[in-house]
């Protein structure tokens, strides 16, 4: 290796170097602590768990607190049907939700993609407009929205399309709006990355050899576009799942969401240990799909190279 | 098809850019069979014209026919037309077979009849054996190859050529260049080649239509365009030209001077002295500064070191009168 290349290296290596060592400190060292409580039992002290660790035991102490541990939280909840629905409902509702959003991105990325340059810009200005809100402020604003007595129902009566509120508010249905809204731009950008760097004579090759447009968009435009499809189907699948402000806000009361089951079993049954536990299962559940797209990526550059 | 009718026909089509027209006013036929070849230097609206042959474009005047009939508002996914793309265009995430046999696809073709045809264009192409790869794993030539079968699986009776052979390195483009003509004498479809290199033209095309500007300088066959170019910029841009200014300018193809020997006496107009000289295989390049100032480029065949003149060498200039070509402007 030339010393200007291995200078290169090292450089390469800092670059890496820099968030590996940010998530190392803010990832993996909360959820050390997280394993470790969910290895603990519930205890009625502060905090509500019995201590698993302290540098000031001695080591027979150490060892008994160790003998101590136990899976017995993770075993709990497999049989508590209550979690297993609100894993099974985030799930549901999540995917439903980044169905819809792509639904609705793709025909946005794909505008976006075929504009003018100068238009592109502030397209996509636009789509990101919305983080310069909170995002507990524009979900406090669909409650306004979607209420019984709120702007759209107040709207769809008074241009006479129903008689009565339709009745969202405080549903799933209302989640999932929610959900679509705020995960949007997480969809958009990596659809429209993956449409706008289409060469543009695929589509005229594809025309001239008899594909209609909506033929060529079914054979060409969207098959190119699926690592922007899976990247942008992650980015608001995995989020979506353990969603806890949207369901709080918009659900109703008996909406089962996991973000929302473990805030009850944190804050009001005050069940640390169980609520780690979950809280580690739902982070193995998301690994899986994180793994498949990892894989799909891969092929990808194989095909490529 | 009606016996008789061109296969293409434009008729006074003009396109235009904004300000800008593109094409102007070009009226042209393309018979069945043929080679036609738009020659002209980059901007002069050749690859539009073709652009509005093959529908990409629509033209905001005058009508295009193909085989008789009025295809100008037609989309170009059904116009019987083909076209090879510059870039290729090769579809990535298809292999080769899928690429060569999408067009027939669309037609709703059976599988049967795709598989089979898609085998008979890897042959015709030389690239049996290569129908799984995909385009990212195949050499520039072999797309090139590709490209072509792909738009030659309908069988069209005409098919487009964007600068085919602008992505081929030298050697490959010569030996490309006979491969296209043998598959056009094979399948007698009608070639319409889009190039900037009046070489190019000349080696394939039965006919050329010089462009410049938008509008066309001058259509025929390469013989007749290289001996009786219609104008100046014509008789530049085809080959190699002198040119002599005088009360009527004129212009004298480099290989039809001939140079003597000698000539002692100064003063004579044809007389001159050997600038400099570019030996270039199989002829030699001869700068000659005449008496009067004129610079000649002259080729003379390489015949040996007979007749070979060096550097500062008196010679004399020979046009013979019929080498003399009129231009009007």
């Amino acid at each position: 290796m030339r010393p200007a290349s291995k200078a290169r290296s090292r450089r390469n290596w800092l670059v890496i170097a820099v968030p590996y060592g940010w998530l190392l400190l803010f990832f993996l060292a909360p959820f050390a602590l997280v394993l470790k409580i969910s290895l603990s039992q519930s205890a009625l002290s502060l905090p509500p768990y019995a201590p698993v660790f302290d540098w000031s035991d001695d080591f027979r102490a150490i060892v008994e607190k160790l003998q101590a541990l136990s899976f017995e939280s993770f075993a709990g909840f497999f049989n508590d049907s209550l979690y297993v629905d609100s894993y099974v409902s985030s799930v549901v509702i999540a995917a439903i939700a980044t169905l819809l959003t792509l639904v609705v991105a793709y025909p946005f990325a794909l505008a976006i993609a075929r504009s003018s340059p100068k238009v592109r810009t502030i397209l996509i200005g636009l789509a990101i407009a919305p983080f310069w809100t909170s995002f507990l402020i524009r979900v406090y604003a669909w409650i306004t929205i979607l209420k019984d007595e709120g702007l759209l129902n107040h709207f769809l009566m008074r241009i006479g399309l129903i008689d009565a509120p339709l009745g969202i508010f405080a549903t799933n249905t209302a989640i999932v709006i929610g959900i679509v809204y705020s995960y949007l731009p997480f969809m958009l950008l990596p659809l429209y990355a993956a449409i706008e760097g289409q060469d543009q004579a695929l589509l005229e090759a594809a025309a001239d050899l008899g594909a209609s447009p909506w033929r060529a968009f079914l054979r060409i435009t969207l098959p190119l576009s699926m690592r922007g499809i899976i990247a942008g189907s992650l980015l608001v699948f995995i989020p979506a799942v353990g969603e806890f402000v949207i369901p709080d806000l918009l659900g109703g009361s008996d909406t089962l969401m996991i973000g929302r089951t473990l805030w009850n079993d944190f804050f009001v049954n005050r069940d640390w240990p169980a609520a780690s536990a979950a809280a580690i299962v739902l982070l193995i559940l998301l690994v899986g799909p994180l793994l498949v797209y990892e894989r799909v990526q891969l092929r990808d550059e194989k095909v490529r190279a | 098809m009606t016996q008789g009718v061109p296969l293409v026909r434009l008729d006074r089509v003009t396109k235009r850019f904004g300000e800008v027209s593109a094409v102007h006013e070009v009226s042209l036929d393309i018979e069945a069979g043929e080679i036609f070849a738009l020659l002209g230097p980059s901007g002069c609206g050749k690859t539009t014209l073709m652009r509005l042959i093959a529908g990409f474009e629509q033209p905001d005047e005058g009508r295009v026919f193909i085989g008789g009939v009025d295809m100008t508002d037609v989309p170009p996914h059904k116009r019987p037309v083909n076209m090879m793309f510059q870039s290729y265009a090769l579809f990535p995430h298809m292999s080769v077979e899928k690429n060569i046999g999408f067009g027939l696809q669309q037609e709703g073709a059976p599988r049967a009849e795709i598989t089979e045809r898609v085998a008979e264009m890897l042959r015709l192409v030389q690239l049996e054996g290569l129908g799984k790869r995909r385009p990212a794993q195949l050499s520039g030539g072999q797309k090139q190859r590709v490209a072509l079968a792909r738009a030659l699986a309908k069988r069209p009776k005409l098919l487009l050529l964007d600068e085919p052979l602008a992505a081929l390195d030298r050697k490959l483009r010569e030996q490309t260049q006979f491969e296209l003509k043998e598959v056009q004498r094979k399948l007698g479809t009608a070639f319409v080649v889009v190039t900037h290199d009046q070489e190019e033209a000349s080696v394939m095309a039965s006919r050329i239509a010089v462009m410049r500007a938008g509008k066309l300088e001058q259509i025929g066959p390469p013989a007749e365009i290289y001996a009786r170019p219609a104008s100046r910029f014509v008789a530049e841009f085809i080959g190699d030209i002198n040119i002599l200014e005088g009360d009527a300018a004129t212009a004298v193809r480099p290989e039809r001077i001939r140079l003597e020997r000698g000539a002692d006496s100064p003063g004579n107009a044809l007389d001159g002295i050997v600038d400099d000289l570019a030996f270039r295989g199989s002829d030699i390049l001869y700068r000659v500064r005449l008496a009067t100032g004129t610079t000649l480029r002259v080729v003379t065949p390489n015949s040996g070191d007979r007749n070979t003149y060096r550097r500062g060498d008196k010679v004399r200039v020979e046009i013979p009168p019929d080498a003399h070509i009129p231009l009007e402007h």
